[in-house]
């Protein structure tokens, strides 16, 4: 082979390049084309260099159930998190600032999804204003107290008298009581959680609002039934409650219904959609462009009239302004005194705004495009003001207009990758500090979402969280009063005590109840309220029982340490048998505290997070380690000396992938060449035609953000 | 001066590469250079060396492969890593 005279150049030897790659993480197209970082796990960049990404801490765990939604709101100095599964919601809080508290605490949703207020009371009939006929006809049944038990009365016969006064007269049996009522609610249920086994369907929206009635900040929440069809039609009521516990602790939600105001309807308000708040107005919405919000009295130029329950006055609205489902609302900017929120449509955004010198016509609906899409009911958010979001098959951004968020980088990688049978999983947040979007999806054939695609607003870079175990979150919120992000976890990690086992109860003693068992010795320690036990170690969420009462006993007959009765909270659907196995657990479904430290931090200890980068190819083809060049060498490069340039904690490791050819993926890699803070230099002798450096940090404490990379390298020879 | 790490992995390194990575960073012990099929004199000459007599450094003979003892090798003189 005929030599040509590059090795003759002696100027290689005494050439000292500097690493040079653009920031951003470009997985479409070919690896060959690609100028900037090629891969990466858990990393990203700020000041356009790349960054290890945070730690996270394991804050709560929860046996209820993946979840599917979640609001942090602080009230009063406690930052109160109410994340909802498939079969509850669910209570935690923390300080404004570290993330100790408790939880997990059950909503306790009260019965009757529709009240009417008594004006008359009598022990067989009661008064109510409007007309309720059609509500509380004959055969229906309602109660007058929501605290169980309570007795079922069934309405007679209910007849409307248009008035004045305007109102319905509802006989019922059997004799009421003798006090009375106030109210009187439908006998059902306003929230039905899935059944434990599927179909999973409930998906979680949430929003708060301070109510003058009464003084308390209320959280809004509407379980839809969309999880697996973005476009459901099924409806559910839409929830609240005090964000506050009462006096015993409980949260108590009860459904909201249109039952004040001038002319009551006596419906609930349930939709497909979900629920959000354009202060001070409450808008719920859902299929064929239904959207709907209650009445506000500005007349005092107060929000003292402002009702939960009156979505039937002057300023309340409910109009179908568009022919698809509405599947998100979010307050935006608007005029003095003039909510103004955007509405997502499965192909249309909408904004509604509110006018508040207009004499009859208050509400105006623009369609702002009817030519969009939108991923997931949990795919936008706002940041700065602008709306981003995911549609099915690019970005698009909101910011007075609507136009695609262009991305060059890993739109294929996306698109071609997602699991379209779970997009209603995928969701969006974001993390100020570091200007980042978030876009979790479940990639191939994942159910849930095992990936992030990460767009940072100020540097406009595209990255990913290369399928890290970090990112397999199901939902989360972002930071507001609460200095870091908080993720909830998908995956069910459940941890067993040592085996214990069931004994029939000892000839003093009763017979235990449907939800009690007996265990030998005192097991008090072991199983105390608030604890959970299950009876198999195979991993099933909806097989543990929460322990709600423990109680060691003895006696002369039972002498010291005697038993323990263990008591739980539902009826166990099997009575356990002398001899079944019982164990403790813990664990399951984690609550994480992001952005915390640089480790892993779960409850059974503390593990290294993994994280790595790696280059585009740097070869004499294209140019040198710092540039490119439209000209090349066809040489080998000759890699000499590396001097990395980390400002690190840890050991890192230098992986050394080098290819022959353009096409083709085979790789030949060299190393690792490990470093750490201390390193001046890595003398190798590696020589590929095609070379990528792939940095990685895998150990506990371990961290880095790139500096500038020296490269000692020299031609090399000419065959691939 | 602070202890630097002993750079060189053996995920994707030949011996040959491997040893001569070992004698470039002690460069002034008298460290042997061999081929692969060797690879256990060698290793077994670097064991015996009094430059590393405080850690120590592993004999050779329970490893089957030149690999697994140079994994230990660099977990002894780097500490564990988990890369």
């Amino acid at each position: 082979m005929a030599a040509d005279n590059q090795q003759q150049n002696t100027s290689q030897y005494t050439s000292i390049y500097s690493l040079a790659v653009p920031p951003g993480i470009k997985r479409d197209g070919t690896i060959f084309q690609n100028d900037q970082f090629t891969d990466g796990v858990w990393c990203r960049f700020q000041r356009g260099e790349p960054k290890k990404i945070g730690g996270y801490k394991s804050i709560f765990t929860s046996l209820n159930g993946i979840y599917r939604g979640l609001i942090a709101q602080p009230n009063n100095g406690v930052n109160y998190i109410f994340a909802g599964n498939y079969q509850s919601l669910d209570v935690f809080n923390t300080s404004l600032s570290f993330a100790t508290g408790s939880g997990p605490f059950s909503v306790n949703f009260l019965p009757g999804s529709v009240f009417a207020n008594v004006t008359t009371y009598s022990t067989t009939q009661v008064v109510v204003p409007g007309n309720a006929t059609t509500t509380f006809a004959p055969g229906t049944q309602f109660i007058m107290s929501q605290t169980t038990p309570t007795t079922v009365y069934t309405v007679g016969s209910a007849s409307h008298v248009t008035g004045p006064p305007n109102h319905t007269t509802i006989t019922y049996t059997p004799t009421g009581p003798t006090g009375p009522a106030t109210k009187i609610w439908l006998n059902d249920a306003t929230f039905t959680p899935d059944p434990e086994n599927g179909p999973f369907r409930i998906c979680w929206q949430f929003d708060a609002q301070f109510s003058p009635v009464g003084g308390e900040l209320n959280v809004f929440a509407h379980p839809g039934l969309n999880l697996q069809n973005i476009d459901n039609g099924v409806p559910s009521q839409v929830c609240a409650g005090p964000i506050v516990p009462d006096a015993n602790n409980q949260w108590n939600f009860s459904g909201l219904c249109d039952s004040e105001g001038q002319n009551p309807t006596y419906k609930s308000i349930s939709v497909d959609g979900g629920v959000c708040v354009l202060y001070p107005f409450i808008f719920a919405y859902g299929s064929h462009g239904l959207i709907a919000n209650n009445n506000v009295d500005l007349a005092l130029n107060t929000y003292y009239q402002q009702n939960f329950y009156d979505w039937n006055g002057p300023l309340a609205n409910q109009i179908n302004v568009a022919a698809s489902k509405i599947v998100k609302g979010m307050p935006t900017r608007g005029g003095t005194s003039s909510p103004s929120g955007l509405f997502w449509a499965t192909d249309s955004l909408i904004r509604v705004s509110f006018n508040s010198q207009a004499t009859s016509i208050y509400w105006t609906y623009d369609i702002v495009s009817n030519q969009i899409s939108i991923m997931s009911s949990s795919s936008v958010v706002e940041m700065d003001g602008t709306y981003f979001w995911m549609g099915v098959d690019r970005f698009y951004l909101y910011n007075g207009q609507v136009s695609v968020l262009p991305n060059d980088k890993n739109v294929n990688y996306l698109f071609d990758n997602l699991n379209y049978v779970q997009r209603q999983k995928v969701w969006a947040t974001k993390i100020p500090r570091y200007n980042e979007i978030w876009f979790f999806y479940p990639r191939g054939q994942a159910e849930e979402c095992t990936d992030a695609i990460i767009f940072n607003v100020k540097d406009k870079l595209w990255y990913d969280a290369g399928q890290a175990v970090g990112a397999q979150r199901s939902c989360g919120y972002t930071t507001e009063i609460f200095p870091t992000p908080i993720w909830a976890d998908w995956n069910y990690i459940p941890f067993y005590s040592t085996l214990f086992t069931v004994i029939n109860n000892p000839a003093s003693l009763p017979p235990p109840a449907a939800n009690q068992i007996y265990l030998a010795g005192n097991q008090t320690p072991v199983f105390g309220p608030g604890d959970n036990l299950t009876f198999t170690t195979v991993d099933s969420f909806n097989q543990t029982y929460l322990v709600t009462a423990s109680e060691n006993i003895f006696n002369t007959v039972v002498t010291p340490p005697g038993v323990t009765l263990i008591t739980v909270s539902q009826d166990f659907p099997i009575a356990p048998l002398s001899g079944d196995k019982v164990f403790y657990i813990q664990g399951g479904f984690n609550i994480w505290q992001h952005e915390f430290g640089i480790n892993e931090l779960a409850i059974d200890g503390e593990y290294a997070v993994y994280s790595s980068i790696t280059t585009c190819d740097i070869s004499w083809l294209t140019g040198s380690p710092s540039q490119n060049a439209i000209q090349g060498v066809n040489r080998r490069m000759h890699l000499r000396r590396v001097e990395p340039n980390f400002l690190q904690t840890g050991v890192m490791s230098m992986t050394i992938l080098g290819r022959k050819f353009a096409g083709g993926q085979q790789e030949e890699n060299s190393g690792p060449f490990y470093f750490d803070q201390n390193t001046g230099k890595i003398d190798l002798r590696v020589e590929h035609r095609l070379i990528r450096l792939k940095f990685e940090s895998n150990e506990i404490d371990g961290n880095y953000e790139m500096g500038r990379n020296l490269i000692t390298a020299e031609f090399g020879d000419e065959r691939p | 001066m602070m202890q630097q790490v002993f750079p060189y992995g053996t995920d994707f390194m030949s011996w040959e590469d491997w040893n001569g990575g070992f004698i470039m960073w002690f460069g002034e012990a008298p460290i042997p250079l061999s081929s692969e099929e060797n690879w256990t004199e060698a290793a077994a000459a670097i064991s015996s060396l009094p430059s590393f007599a405080k850690y120590p450094l592993p004999q050779p003979y329970r490893f089957e492969t030149w690999q697994e003892w140079a994994d230990e090798v660099t977990q002894i003189l780097n500490g564990h890593t988990n890369s």
